[in-house]
């Protein structure tokens, strides 16, 4: 296990599932961080967490409270599972590494009018035509060719570039976030090395924990039937989810800003920051804005991603059906983020302010009527799309009233309790393929070694996770989904 | 003289800590370090396809950072690999002739890609006659 470094904070009990850890705890701290958790949970997350969400707290133009899911754990700058709310007109910042070096990095939720009966007999040959056709792990590069110029186009529009190829549905768009795509991205603000990282790697999957995979709804893992209804999930059905994020290009655009921040700070015209990953400008400052046009290129640049993979999803699923993906129901349900800043507002005390929100490693999740959420969904509440590990199952979520609490933020998975090492040590990933498929679950990986690292013992507990999520009210269990096929790099 | 793997920086990603007596051989086994993150067999990758390039720096975790972000740059642009880094120093930079050649996925065994060399916790230092690199990669 990691060494702990930092002392544990004297933290006040703000309800059963969310604490408080005061400014007290490190000096500088300008607001206190929230910690969703249980009792235990708490006990068991590294103390470096609260020493990073400290650091967060410290930024300028911070608002309320920092705030840590429970899938937290620590990265570099923010922990992940992080969300902090800052002020524009209260010198409130941009910090590259408050959303991630994979920009937009988000889940996506692909139905179905199969049903398990009906996919179980074909997913051997299902995952390894999918493999075959989304180029996966190290090496493998796009199938597309995209020149420098549509590249810029496809940063400027994201999904709709996708729909113009015909990559994706016009309905696609109404059922991703922003309407899958971020109108702010300005492509003059994105570096040559950034184009040429992403030329080669649109639809692509990537490796790590990015990953897709097939599902199925057990009936007595509906939680909600009415929202699972109405949102066209049934019992046995079958769905595909889908992990990756901007590839290439999101991680270039994060680390030219974070050198660029760096040396303004050095310089003594930027801020200083007590850990070079919180590099961050002042959000109206020049620098910030050109940063937050950037992002959102990251941010459109991961939405024709996953859009293209979608693609091949359902031209694979055509192929080994034989029947068009419109008439095997393979609609959309959503596309969220959990690696993305966004104006939002929010009311702090009587007054609604709008915010800069940052989430690393946190799901939006928006109350019922909220103008984020696409009008298919406003009634309900935003659908949070929850990845658990290939073993053990996933969640689909939906925004509750009480989501305001926490920035309308939630967790973004179940969080590593293992880091890579300790995961290939303890497993091999040869007898986990054998001990999985021998549960049911057929998995094409890239590599022995990457399969290890992402061992459901690598992660913690989704439903302890959820529980917690869940009880804390600010998102609610909709329903869980089981895997039965996965690809990952 | 080396690299290492260390368990105690960081748990979703990759930390490595690299030495040499030279800053030379920090530069070739930071590249060392780099190849065996990515990839079970370094020493499957071919030896066919040179890049040569010249890193412009004030300190050496300067030079450190921008090599290791070459890499990166290389491996997505050109799918290449590099395992051996010949390193001349010139006036206020360096030149570095990189020899590998393209990343065959049957071959090399892969482990996990690389995406960025991050600044958490990265240090270049000299202590005792030795040269030190710790990096965090995000992969």
């Amino acid at each position: 296990m990691e060494k702990e470094v930092s002392k544990r904070p004297a933290f006040s009990q703000v309800s059963d599932y969310s604490f408080d850890m005061p400014v007290s705890y490190m000096r500088g701290m300008r607001v206190p961080a929230r910690v969703y958790a249980d009792k235990t949970l708490l006990k068991e997350m590294d103390t470096r967490v609260f020493e990073q969400i400290a650091n967060v707290s410290s930024l300028p133009g911070i608002v309320e409270h920092s705030l840590v899911m429970p899938d937290g754990h620590s990265g570099y700058g923010f922990p992940i599972g992080g969300v902090a709310a800052f002020d524009p007109d209260d010198g409130g910042i941009i910090s590259p590494g408050g959303i991630g070096f994979d920009i937009n990095c988000g889940m996506r939720l692909v139905l179905t009018n199969l049903t398990l009966d009906e996919v179980k007999p074909k997913i051997k040959e299902l995952v390894d035509l999918l493999f075959s056709r989304i180029p996966t792990g190290v090496g493998n590069s796009s199938k597309l060719n995209i020149s420098k110029d549509d590249f810029k186009m496809l940063a400027a529009e994201g999904s709709k570039w996708a729909v113009k190829k015909g990559f994706a549905y016009e309905s696609d768009l109404k059922t991703t976030e922003l309407g899958g795509s971020a109108d702010w991205a300005d492509p003059s603000k994105i570096s040559d090395k950034a184009i040429a990282r992403g030329l080669k790697q649109i639809g692509t999957l990537g490796s790590g924990n990015h990953y897709l995979e097939v599902q199925y709804v057990k009936p007595e893992n509906i939680i909600d039937e009415k929202i699972a209804k109405r949102w066209g999930l049934f019992p046995n059905q079958i769905v595909i989810m889908l992990h990756t994020g901007s590839r290439g290009a999101g991680h270039q655009i994060a680390t030219d800003y974070i050198e660029k921040f760096s040396r303004l700070a050095e310089s003594g015209k930027g801020i200083k920051v007590n850990d070079k990953e919180l590099a961050c400008a002042t959000f109206l400052s020049e620098p910030g804005q050109d940063y937050y046009k950037a992002m959102g290129c990251g941010v459109n640049i991961s939405f024709a991603n996953r859009q293209v993979i979608t693609h091949q999803l359902r031209q694979a699923f055509s192929k080994v059906f034989k029947k068009d993906p419109e008439k095997l129901g393979m609609e959309l349900l959503f596309d969220v983020a959990h690696n993305r800043a966004s104006i939002e507002k929010h009311a702090i005390g009587k007054k609604e302010r709008e915010l800069l929100i940052h989430r690393k490693g946190s799901t939006g999740a928006y109350a019922p009527g909220r103008r984020e959420i696409p009008l298919k969904y406003r009634k309900d509440g935003s659908p949070v799309i929850i990845g658990g590990s290939m073993e053990t199952g996933s969640y689909l979520l939906v925004g509750s009233d009480n989501s305001e609490e926490a920035f309308s933020s939630t967790c973004h998975g179940s969080g590593r309790t293992k880091s890579r090492s300790q995961a290939r040590k303890s497993t091999d990933g040869e007898k986990l393929f054998n001990s999985m498929l021998k549960r049911g679950i057929y998995v094409k990986s890239a590599s022995w070694s990457g399969l290890a690292e992402e061992s459901g013992d690598s992660y913690k507990n989704i439903d302890r996770v959820v529980d917690i999520i869940n009880s804390a009210n600010i998102s609610r269990k909709v329903c869980k989904l089981l895997p039965l096929g996965n690809i990952k790099g | 003289m080396g690299y290492r793997f260390l368990k105690d920086i960081s748990r979703s990603d990759v930390a490595v800590r690299v030495t040499s007596a030279t800053l030379s051989g920090l530069i070739s086994q930071a590249g060392a370090a780099f190849n065996r993150t990515m990839i079970m067999k370094p020493g499957s990758l071919p030896s066919d396809n040179t890049k040569k390039f010249s890193i412009y720096f004030k300190t050496e975790e300067e030079l450190m950072f921008k090599f290791l972000n070459k890499l990166v740059y290389y491996k997505d642009v050109n799918n290449l690999l590099f395992r051996r880094f010949q390193v001349t120093k010139t006036k206020g930079h360096m030149v570095i002739e990189a020899r590998g050649g393209r990343i065959d996925p049957e071959k090399i065994k892969p482990v996990v890609d690389i995406k960025a060399v991050t600044m958490h916790k990265f240090s270049v230092a000299r202590k005792k006659g030795k040269w030190s690199m710790t990096a965090v990669f995000d992969v």
